[in-house]
């Protein structure tokens, strides 16, 4: 899916989308034109209407408060993606101009393996499924779990102090990942941050020494001879990543 | 040095110099003096609540050295600057000055006398919401004051001679400092100072060709006489990683909270992984629904947004921002380092900011939003590399 630009590339070609949401919906419709099309999905395909009462279903979510329902609740509620179809799949696949299968159940050479058995030869597989985070850089400092995602609560490290999240899917509702509910949560997860940055225990006249272990030295938290400057940089032979 | 003439024959010189003083405190208060005798002039003034008494003293110097007006917003920093600008006064926008606290002995028990102003921030104090604990760290202050070793790393302060004498704790609330190290410093464990203060900006009396002028000392200056009181860039970059809506949005709170972010950018956009998407996505939010604070997202608010228009609208929201924003640096390892951390990244140290490199702190925190996955492989720049998750994604991009 990242490579994925525009459906001129699989023109003529037999497709496989997998997903259910609704990226997964867009690219299947716009490929369902000029390929042969199957949307592969673990569970049926649910839609929600993209207008309800004259309004759009973002107005909805956020007059009922379903914005702001904690993803806690949500993960016993919701149950799993959605489409609200801005683009008109519902309408493609009436049309008959592509298909839904249950999700496969494996590749066989360049083949997929349906569930009811069935083998059948497919030029690509497009996997719509969903992303997540990539923080390996974080991997050294022992803030992620052993599949590499973040220890945190809401947005805000349980490992280490200082360290904030934010634009985690369901990081603290359904919006958190969107433009429309980043910000809310980004006042969540600065607020502490801030807190911390000056030093908010010590100002109330909390002192806790913590020893952090860098390199070969323990440093005593607090201690008072700063270094000239604040970053170490690699300047290695790489080329800049993009 | 204020008031009419205690000598015998003032040089007609020196009158002209405390009419200009007078005449700047008018313009910097609003308010005409509500006393004046000769060596004498007492300002009454109604917001902030300060009476400020002048006393003329005569050849010793460091009478009153600088003054400080708090106000409550950025937007009244803005005001006042405009208002004093309309008063004919020389504004200046100061960086990184260290003007307010001195280790000098000399000038600060002498003034301390000729001001007491704690009502203002006394005030300020019991508006907190946490009022009872406002009351117990008001206690820790004075205690805090007399053992100035243990004061915060991160703004190391000049230590008080131990021969001063300890200030009362009125005197030490003053938001209004009159020539002395010791009156300010007194406010390093206040807790109410540190939330009344965060967006304030300070005036400084200067000498400038002779003339008492005004210089605004921004909120940069106080960090050294106010150990807790952190200043945007006295606190180090708080880093962003990542420069799409998230790390956009956690800039704009940052600067809300009055903290400086420093954004890295691994792509060469500051619209995150938006420019990577494919061609025809359209957000799944209508327009009127995908804003981030403060910036509307342009066109009709139901159509529904273009990833082209999504990146375009990132990117002009970043520009707004202001920011130091570091396109083109991709963190690989994040290491603690005491209380903040450093990141160790594939570009050059020259890409910093220079204004960076002046900073006496480790970074003290880091902001982790997350950017989609992209592996390690510099050369597969703009990827969404779809991984099936226990989670599958909402309806929205």
């Amino acid at each position: 899916m990242a490579d994925y630009r525009d459906p001129s590339a699989y023109a003529g070609q037999r497709v496989i989308v997998v997903g259910a949401g609704d990226s997964a919906a867009q690219v299947a419709n716009e490929l369902a034109p000029v390929a042969g099309v199957t949307l592969a999905a673990r569970h049926p395909l649910r839609f929600i209407p993209q207008r309800i009462g004259g309004q759009d279903v973002h107005y909805w979510l956020r007059a009922t408060g379903f914005d702001s329902l904690p993803a806690g609740w949500l993960d016993k509620i919701a149950g799993g993606s959605v489409i609200t179809d801005s683009v008109g799949f519902r309408q493609t696949l009436t049309e008959g101009l592509l298909d839904v299968r249950p999700m496969f159940t494996g590749f066989d050479g360049d083949q997929v393996v349906w569930g009811d058995g069935e083998r059948e030869r497919a030029d690509a597989v497009i996997l719509a499924t969903g992303y997540r985070p990539s923080l390996g850089y974080l991997r050294d400092l022992g803030a992620l779990d052993a599949s590499d995602a973040p220890l945190h609560v809401g947005g805000v490290s349980t490992s280490h102090l200082g360290l904030v999240y934010l634009g985690l899917e369901f990081q603290r509702s359904y919006s958190s990942n969107t433009l429309r509910g980043v910000s809310a949560d980004a006042d969540a997860v600065i607020a502490p941050l801030a807190a911390w940055v000056r030093d908010a225990p010590r100002t109330i006249g909390l002192i806790t020494p913590q020893i952090h272990l860098v390199g070969d030295h323990a440093i005593l938290a607090g201690e008072d001879d700063a270094p000239a400057c604040c970053a170490t940089d690699v300047a290695s032979g790489l080329p800049a990543a993009g | 040095m204020f008031g009419g003439s205690r000598g015998a024959h003032p040089a007609r010189a020196q009158r002209r110099r405390h009419r200009a003083v007078r005449g700047l405190l008018r313009k910097l208060f609003g308010t005409e003096p509500a006393k004046r005798r000769p060596g004498y002039a007492n300002f009454a003034i109604a917001e902030p609540p300060l009476k400020l008494v002048l006393l003329e003293d005569r050849g010793q110097g460091g009478s009153l050295n600088h003054l400080g007006i708090e106000v409550a917003d950025t937007d009244m920093i803005d005001a006042e600057q405009t208002r004093l600008a309309a008063a004919g006064l020389a504004s200046v926008d100061e960086r990184d000055t260290t003007c307010c606290y001195s280790g000098r002995t000399s000038s600060g028990s002498r003034a301390a006398r000729t001001v007491s102003a704690g009502r203002s921030i006394r005030s300020r104090r019991t508006a907190r919401p946490s009022g009872g604990r406002a009351t117990r760290s008001g206690g820790r202050q004075s205690r805090r004051r007399s053992t100035p070793g243990s004061r915060d790393a991160l703004a190391p302060t000049p230590r008080p001679p131990a021969n001063q004498p300890r200030r009362p704790p009125s005197a030490a609330r003053s938001c209004l400092s009159a020539g002395g190290s010791r009156q300010m410093s007194g406010l390093d464990a206040s807790p109410a100072w540190v939330q009344a203060t965060a967006a304030s900006r300070f005036y400084e009396v200067v000498k400038s060709e002779g003339r008492p002028a005004m210089r605004a000392i921004s909120d940069k200056g106080h960090t050294e006489m106010n150990s807790v009181r952190t200043r945007r860039q006295d606190a180090g970059p708080v880093v962003v990683i990542g420069a799409g809506q998230s790390g956009l949005a956690a800039a704009r709170a940052l600067l809300d909270h009055d903290l400086e972010p420093l954004v890295l950018e691994a792509g060469n956009r500051a619209a995150g992984s938006w420019p990577c998407y494919y061609d025809s996505l359209m957000a799944f939010s209508p327009a009127g629904f995908s804003s981030l604070r403060g910036m509307p997202f342009p066109g009709h608010p139901d159509h529904y947004p273009t990833r082209d228009e999504v990146a375009s609208y990132l990117e002009r929201y970043a520009a707004r921002l202001g920011i130091d924003i570091i396109t083109g640096s991709r963190v690989v390892t994040v290491r603690q380092h005491r209380r903040g951390f450093v990141s160790s990244r594939l570009t050059g140290a020259s890409s910093w900011p220079p204004r960076w490199w002046r900073q006496a702190a480790p970074f003290p925190a880091r902001i982790a939003p997350p950017s989609p996955d992209r592996k390690p492989s510099p050369a597969r720049r703009c990827m969404w590399p779809i991984t099936a998750t226990p989670r599958p994604t909402p309806g929205s991009a």
